[in-house]
């Protein structure tokens, strides 16, 4: 019998790196323009075919 | 949708930063909006893992932005207790409702539940025992006081 062991999403990101940003944001669209006025922290994961951003706003 | 804590991000307290301000510089307003310079005075800085003093010399370059978002851009200097060079410099916007802004020009304390004052802190420092601070993102959550200001920052981790 044969097992592989596949890392749940985000394993990496977690375990062996740390990859975090600091988004801004700039909008002259109206229902958008809460985000000119916003701070947010990200959490970079990468991927083969380029990283994921998963994107907080700070409250 | 995934949330940070969905990939186990999570944050812990840093330091607080209280930043004594001297009197405002009104540039006016330039191309990019209304610009002032804060120069700091002074202040302290406190946290399970560093603690001491904000040097004077350093400063805030305000921008007024014409949506009525206040940018900051601080550069200061952190000297800690066993005397390390910490520079730290942050990006942060500050809004809130008209009477609140107004508040804030007549040197009042307002609540900072009323208004957002966020910043994402940086700090550069060749000191080995503050090494850490050079390879973390931060967030902080801004007070403004009469006197300058109170910055409560955490480490996302």
């Amino acid at each position: 019998m044969t097992c592989t062991l596949r890392p749940r999403p985000g394993w990496q990101n977690r375990v062996n790196y740390y990859f975090r940003t600091a988004p801004r944001f700039e909008t002259s669209a109206p229902p958008y323009a809460f985000l000119n006025r916003l701070i947010a922290i990200a959490s970079g994961d990468r991927r083969p075919t380029g990283p994921i951003y998963t994107i907080n706003e700070i409250l | 949708m995934r949330t940070l804590e969905d990939e186990g991000i999570t944050s812990r307290p840093l330091m607080t930063v209280r930043i004594i301000a001297a009197p405002l510089q009104k540039f006016g307003a330039v191309p990019y909006g209304v610009r002032s310079f804060v120069p700091v005075a002074g202040g302290d800085f406190e946290g399970p893992r560093l603690r001491g003093r904000v040097l004077p010399g350093g400063g805030d370059w305000l921008l007024l932005r014409s949506d009525g978002v206040l940018e900051l851009d601080l550069r200061i200097t952190l000297e800690t207790d066993d005397h390390a060079l910490i520079y730290m410099t942050f990006q942060g916007l500050r809004h809130g409702p008209p009477d609140v802004i107004t508040a804030f020009s007549r040197g009042e304390v307002v609540d900072p539940a009323r208004y957002y004052f966020r910043t994402v802190p940086r700090f550069e420092t060749s000191a080995e025992a503050y090494a850490f601070l050079n390879r973390i993102v931060s967030i902080g959550v801004g007070e403004t006081r009469p006197d300058g200001a109170v910055h409560r920052i955490d480490e996302i981790l």
